[in-house]
């Protein structure tokens, strides 16, 4: 049959065409997560003159380029980093904060996220209702005279709850600083893993079943802000349900995010140039999962595989690994058990290892690593203590 | 011929139709209709994934980049073997610039550089946006527009809000700011609806449009109806060839001239012009439908919408009508929004007939005794019209969602469960889920059915009933595409599931030719392959118009043609020994330019 099949029927176009077809058709979900770290954007915008207000205009605009490229086409967007939300759902909202009259609880509403979105597909009164008091808020920010309904929908809830979320940042962080918590932790694992559930019960549901999807971050924080656990469990999810992450880097490097987007086939740019951040949204960072096959992907071709000390959360190039849950460590904790697994560690291994090199080393058993870069444990020095 | 030419499938003929009206539009039309941003997305929503990948990355550009970085973009991959030249890739590349180039969307500038080194000059090739198309596009997904023209959409919104404000003053409701003012919307909205006595909510507006238009299909398959399409409908009907009177059959019939045999589109105009009188209503309803009308009905809806579309388009042109006001004034259909209410005021003269026409289809709904009521004259989108620039599958899936809500679903969720309700398995049996007469009448075309049941028919696929079909002039492509548009979802699910375990076993082995080779494959293979052998059996010769290449004077130039020929796709049939080969029609200027190519640089 197959032989019967190849000459009569592959005609001129009829693989690649089928193939095509079903490219240029098929609608993709498009996930952004913003990194809002005010303190970040704030070194940001010192060195480079770059301001929040650009890139979120710019986003927009990459929003808006998404949804045109088919009508079918969705997009998401979550924040990370801010002081109080931590990582929170911004497009599309289901406005929890607005007490509305006629929609049901809240808490029912988060649950089916899906009946709530053909809810408000039908509720067209009731979203007129909601853009017109949008539009009040938005209309201050958008200089958007003439445009396509859908996009203005979308840019005016983006902008409303941005501008929601920003203004509320200085009291949140006082709140904070008045806790007495000094470190603040990065959410952007938060988001992501928020992110990668939102786009699989998009994709499980019956409506959007077989839609692709993929992530693009917009990070400013550094690594040291990011749970390294978290966010390598959220690029195996990714992996796993086949969703690119693309990152857009603005600020210091980051090594994890460069092994999220190459072990998912993403894109990862580091911006030189932020004030043309639109070109680059709309080029490198704008290849829809379908036509990746084909692409040639601008991204970093050599990167960084250097992992994280689960304790200092600094990166290590040689260091210690728990046998039984793999975590790895910098420093050997002061009460030999594991901080991850708190499996105890061999005494006398630890030992061994914590041994100062001789003068004429006969066989060195182990890496090791030194000069390690915490000022509070020393093993060597603890060593020779002893 | 070794390979036959396969003609494209059905649905991507009519799809195609609208592309190619539109790449015949002379330059000028073009650049009037890109000053509308609707009309530039909906434009950009035609385009290949990859042409629109192209105009994103040119978008922003200020100035030209060299034709050579829109290569650079695409991974070329090394063909496995010498039998498999051909690169899919660049074949697909070769057609989305095509596209671009015909809309005059991109526009190739030849600049003579000097190579900074060596000194010598080069003409090299920058492409750059068409810029009234590149503005417009911007403001489209910008929003800002510095010239502040006039945008239909805005007011649209803005004379909405001020009838509703004047509405909210009538009903003494003082807008007292804030959380009152929403609540009086609300309620003025409703006042709004309640007033025009009919409840526009998507429902209806879904319900009205399915029921106008599957009127129309009823019309076409002979079924009974109670009430017959408007005489615009008629006209357009058999204006589009789709059906026929019978005066025109007889007429064919008599006119003995083979040749007309696949003449498929019989345009009859005599009646526009003036020279006859047009059939009377009663006349028309009696028309007998076409062999393309039976291709017709096996289109999915959209295009369905599209082929009549066009056909008003090419019917408007004879007319007198502007095709710019045409175009933009479908266009900006697809990007209403369904649900809401238009007012007609900012039409243009030629719309307002358009409009008429548009709700006999069914794409639009005027709820005519309200507006004589003095009521703002309002008209309503309906899905066909808002999903006119989308794809296909976007009015199944939305027919399927609002299954779940209509609350009795023994009516109308028949009405609108008719796609996505076909079973077909490998031994060529059929199931289908439905009670309409439309479907059963157009399964009847092509299988033989044989029970049928309150919410099920069955019957099976036999050489007999594909024979008749294709005696009738249904083609094996049609039968195919009308089968995978209207497979049950089930078989579509399993057939991803299918085809995602393959790819991922052909990858994860790393042969990467036969995964390009895979095909997404939702009926089971044995049964396509066997209606395509069924129409192979009737016609076993087939014609192809285009150029035979021969003479050449080394082997060097035979080579490098054939090799590029065959790397973009255009080579029907070569003999090596006799240094000969043959190009389709639409190839032939691609290669040619590519000859003249290389004998410039023969010659430098």
């Amino acid at each position: 049959m197959d032989a019967i099949a190849d000459r009569a029927f592959v005609g001129l176009k009829g693989n690649a065409k089928d193939k095509y077809h079903i490219l240029d058709e098929t609608p993709s979900l498009l996930t952004v997560i913003l990194d809002i770290n005010p303190l970040e954007w704030k070194k940001l915008m010192d060195s480079n003159n770059l301001r929040f207000k650009d890139v979120t205009s710019a986003l927009l605009v990459m929003l808006n380029s998404h949804m045109a490229l088919n009508s079918g086409n969705k997009v998401s967007l979550y924040i990370a980093n801010s002081f109080y939300h931590g990582a929170k759902l911004v497009f599309p909202s289901f406005d929890d904060d607005d007490n509305d009259d006629s929609q049901s609880p809240n808490s029912k509403e988060k649950v089916d996220d899906n009946s709530s979105l053909e809810e408000e597909k039908v509720n067209e009164i009731v979203k007129k209702k909601r853009s017109r008091q949008r539009k009040v808020n938005a209309s201050r920010i958008l200089e958007t005279t003439g445009i396509y309904r859908q996009f203005r929908i979308i840019d005016e809830t983006i902008v409303d709850s941005l501008d929601k979320i920003i203004k509320n940042e200085p009291s949140n962080l006082k709140s904070l600083v008045g806790k007495g918590e000094t470190h603040i932790k990065g959410t952007l694992s938060g988001a992501l893993s928020q992110a990668l559930s939102y786009i699989n019960r998009f994709q499980n549901s019956d409506e959007h079943s077989g839609m692709k999807a993929r992530i693009v971050c917009i990070s400013v924080s550094g690594d040291n802000t990011l749970p390294y656990v978290s966010i390598m469990n959220s690029i195996f999810a990714a992996q796993k349900q086949k969703v690119s992450v693309d990152v857009c880097k603005l600020g210091p490097n980051s090594t994890f995010l460069q092994q999220a987007s190459d072990s998912t086939n993403g894109v990862y740019i580091y911006i030189k140039h932020p004030l043309g951040l639109i070109q680059y949204l709309s080029t490198a960072l704008f290849i829809d999962p379908m036509l990746r096959p084909m692409v040639v992907l601008p991204t970093n071709t050599n990167i960084d595989f250097r992992a994280s000390c689960f304790i200092t959360n600094k990166v290590v190039d040689i260091g210690y690994v728990c046998s039984v849950c793999l975590c790895i460590l910098s420093v050997i904790p002061e009460d030999e058990i594991c901080p991850t697994c708190h499996s105890k560690l061999d005494h006398d291994l630890i030992v061994m290892l914590k041994r100062k090199p001789r003068v004429l080393p006969l066989v060195k058993k182990a890496k090791r690593k030194r000069n390690s870069s915490t000022p509070d444990i020393n093993p060597v020095k603890k060593f020779r203590e002893n | 011929m070794q390979s036959p030419l396969t003609q494209p499938s059905s649905s991507d003929l009519f799809k195609s139709s609208i592309n190619e009206y539109l790449d015949n539009l002379p330059e000028t039309v073009h650049a009037q209709l890109y000053k509308s941003p609707e009309t530039c997305l909906a434009v950009f929503r035609l385009l290949p994934a990859l042409a629109k990948f192209y105009i994103m990355t040119l978008l922003f550009q200020e100035t030209a980049i060299p034709f050579l970085d829109l290569n650079r973009w695409i991974r070329h991959k090394k063909a496995s073997g010498t039998t498999h030249r051909r690169n899919p890739s660049k074949i697909y590349q070769n057609e989305s610039i095509k596209r671009l180039k015909a809309l005059n969307l991109l526009k190739e500038i030849r600049k003579k550089l000097k190579h900074p080194k060596t000194g010598k000059t080069a003409v090299i090739v920058f492409v750059q946006l068409n810029p009234i198309f590149r503005q417009s596009f911007r403001d489209a997904l910008t929003g800002f527009r510095a010239g502040r023209q006039l945008d239909p959409n805005e007011k649209i919104t803005e004379t909405i809000e001020e009838s509703e404000a004047k509405e909210s003053g009538k009903k003494g409701l003082k807008s007292s700011k804030d959380n009152k003012s929403t609540e009086s919307t609300q309620k003025n909205l409703n006042a709004l609806f309640s007033d025009d006595n009919a409840k526009i909510t998507v429902e209806f507006l879904d319900s009205y449009c399915l029921s106008k238009w599957e009127n129309i299909l009823h019309f076409m398959v002979g079924s009974e109806i109670a009430e017959y399409p408007s005489i615009g409908v008629l006209t357009l009907l058999r204006y589009s060839g789709l059906m026929e009177l019978p005066s025109d059959r007889q007429r064919r019939e008599n006119s003995s001239s083979g040749a007309d045999a696949d003449e498929d589109f019989v345009v009859d105009d005599h009646y526009i012009d003036g020279k006859l009188t047009p059939p009377s209503g009663e006349e028309l309803k009696s028309l007998l439908i076409t062999k393309s009308g039976f291709q017709f009905l096996l289109q999915t809806i959209n295009s369905q919408i599209w082929t009549l579309l066009l056909q008003y388009l090419k019917m408007s042109e004879k007319l007198m009508m502007n095709p710019v006001d045409v175009l933009n004034f479908i266009f900006m259909l697809g990007s209403l929004e369904l649900g809401e209410g238009y007012p007609i005021g900012m039409l243009s003269d030629t719309q307002l007939i358009m409009l008429e026409d548009l709700i006999d289809y069914g794409l639009l709904y005027y709820p005519r005794d309200a507006a004589s009521g003095g009521k703002g004259k309002i008209f309503y989108p309906t899905r066909l019209a808002t999903s006119l620039t989308s794809e296909q599958t976007n009015f199944k899936t939305a027919s399927a969602a609002l299954n779940d809500q209509i609350a009795n679903p023994a009516t109308e969720a028949d009405q609108t469960r008719v796609e996505g309700s076909v079973i077909i398995e490998t031994n060529f049996k059929i199931y289908c889920y439905t009670s309409s007469p439309l479907q059963i009448a157009i399964l009847n075309l092509f299988v033989h059915l044989k029970t049928r049941f309150a919410n099920m028919v069955t019957g099976i696929v036999t050489r007999e009933s594909i024979r008749r079909a294709l005696i009738n002039g249904i083609t094996a492509d049609q039968i195919i595409n009308y089968l995978e548009t209207h497979a049950h979802p089930g078989m579509v699910k399993k057939a991803e599931e299918k085809y995602a375990k393959k790819l991922e076993f052909e990858n994860s082995i790393g042969n990467t030719y036969a995964a390009d080779q895979l095909k997404f494959e939702i009926l089971p293979p044995t049964v396509v392959d066997q209606i395509k052998l069924w129409q192979l059996e009737l016609d076993r010769i087939e014609a192809t118009n285009g150029y035979l290449y021969k003479d050449f004077a080394n082997d060097f130039e035979f080579e490098k043609l054939m090799d590029y020929g065959e790397e973009i796709g255009v080579i029907l049939w070569k003999d090596k020994s006799h240094r000969r080969f043959f190009v389709t029609t639409e190839g032939n200027t691609q290669l040619i330019d590519y000859a003249k190519r290389i004998l410039r640089k023969k010659g430098e």
